[in-house]
């Protein structure tokens, strides 16, 4: 039983969760390299041509330093490692955990500077949410674990916001088109849900309208009523279990759910 | 929660400006543009994910080469990652892969469209020279002399929409 009235309990939860996360993150980079090797569609030695400043000498001696191929892989280690710590409760003291989540936000940094190519939501929220706890470690105060929380909270909540306000005001979306054009190809689509989706186009407009309506109404989380508050936390869930199962986005699971303890902290309710 | 201290306001300001930028950064006004442009480090998040159009396509990467003797090859098709299998939803390592031939696409035809008078501005883009290196680097089982790659979008077998070309590149030696 987790107790959610407890600050630090949550944020240790919230920081294991997305250890989880980043530890399947940095295990696929380090297993599948070719993509940022110099041959590959992120290799350094093209995107540094983005900003004047990666060929600047200065930069290339110090950050530059780090992330040529395969040197940068060193760095996913590292970041492994830390997480993993994490993940295992291996680090003790506030400052041992601070001292690994800000080398997860560094590395993860360095890696965003590196090439954005490949980067999805899952990438984002799980930076934000290391940045966030790493803020939360170096105050080491219950005001600055209270802001975390909160802010940790109010992305989950904007982000589900953003997303279903962005459907709703998208023919496609509402007109049902969507869901079968996405489960229709190669890279999110799979072709169970394509075939149900063609054989029931009632669960076509079903599927969409309950996405846009869960995406838009996530914020009640907050309001303060526990029972919407575990409803809108439990659909969020099912939700990334299922686009883990059938679209494989599998890093968004935890990205996501990272976030729920700090919902459930801010919303008032105390045990899950 | 009380906050009666510098530190207090201080993180405040902090986590305030920060989901300040987020939110203004969601909306498809010329702010959101300009905090786009200057968060060169990625800082700011953007959450409408498959909205308002998602991707109902498939990128297909396609190459062909020019041989010494002057003959060009028959076009040949770069194989996605590894395809979907059970695991996936724990573990898939290939979906990186996948997302940055999707992204590199998308930044290429946002550049090509920019620079539609210019052609030579888009072979001096990052997005171009990025796949031209990738293409470049592709092991052959012939000696060839320049390649030429071609992007294109196709959709589920299902749909009556016919596949596309996003992109067609110069030709350029190897």
């Amino acid at each position: 039983m987790i107790n959610f009235a407890d600050r630090q309990a949550t944020i240790q939860v919230v920081e294991r969760l997305a250890s989880v996360g980043m530890v399947i993150a940095s295990l696929e980079s380090l297993l599948r390299p070719q993509t940022m090797s110099d041959t590959g569609l992120c290799s350094w030695r093209v995107h540094q041509l983005v900003n004047k400043w990666f060929i600047n000498r200065y930069f290339q001696s110090t950050i530059g330093w780090f992330l040529p191929y395969p040197r940068v892989l060193c760095l996913i280690v590292i970041r492994l490692v830390c997480a993993a710590t994490l993940l295992v409760g291996g680090a003790g003291s506030e400052v041992m955990r601070g001292a690994l989540t800000a080398s997860i936000v560094m590395i993860s940094f360095l890696l965003t500077v590196r090439s954005t190519y490949g980067r999805d939501g899952a990438d984002q929220m799980l930076f934000l949410t290391f940045t966030t706890i790493t803020v939360a470690h170096a105050f080491g105060s219950a005001v600055a674990r209270d802001l975390a929380l909160w802010f940790l909270a109010a992305q989950a909540c904007l982000s589900y916001l953003t997303a279903g306000v962005a459907k709703l005001a998208s023919p496609i979306w509402r007109s049902g088109a969507a869901l079968p054009g996405i489960f229709g190809t190669d890279i999110y689509g799979h072709a169970w849900v394509r075939n149900l989706l063609a054989r029931y186009p009632v669960l076509v407009k079903t599927g969409s309208w309950s996405m846009i309506s869960f995406e838009c109404v996530f914020p009640l989380a907050l309001v303060g009523v526990p029972a919407l508050t575990v409803t809108l936390i439990v659909a969020g869930a099912t939700f990334h279990v299922a686009t883990a199962v059938f679209m494989r986005l599998n890093t968004f699971l935890w990205a996501f759910i990272a976030t729920y303890p700090a919902v459930l902290y801010c919303s008032g309710v105390v045990r899950l | 929660m009380v906050v009666d201290s510098l530190q207090g306001y201080l993180l405040i300001g902090f986590f305030g400006l920060w989901f300040a930028l987020s939110v203004a950064s969601q909306l498809p006004t010329q702010l959101s543009q300009r905090i786009q442009k200057l968060d060169v480090f990625n800082m700011i998040p953007r959450w409408n994910f498959f909205a308002p159009t998602p991707g109902m396509y498939d990128v297909n990467l396609l190459f062909r080469d020019r041989l010494p003797d002057g003959a060009l090859t028959r076009w040949r098709e770069v194989p996605r990652s590894t395809p979907p299998r059970f695991i996936n939803p724990v573990w898939n390592p290939g979906r990186r892969h996948n997302k940055a031939v999707f992204d590199v696409t998308r930044h290429l035809a946002d550049q090509s469209s920019r620079y539609r008078d210019t052609p030579i501005q888009v072979q001096l883009s990052v997005p171009y020279i990025a796949i031209l290196n990738f293409f470049s680097n592709l092991s052959r089982p012939y000696q060839a002399c320049q390649t030429q790659f071609l992007l294109m979008q196709s959709y589920d077998r299902a749909s009556t929409n016919e596949p596309s070309v996003i992109f067609l590149s110069a030709l350029h030696a190897l």
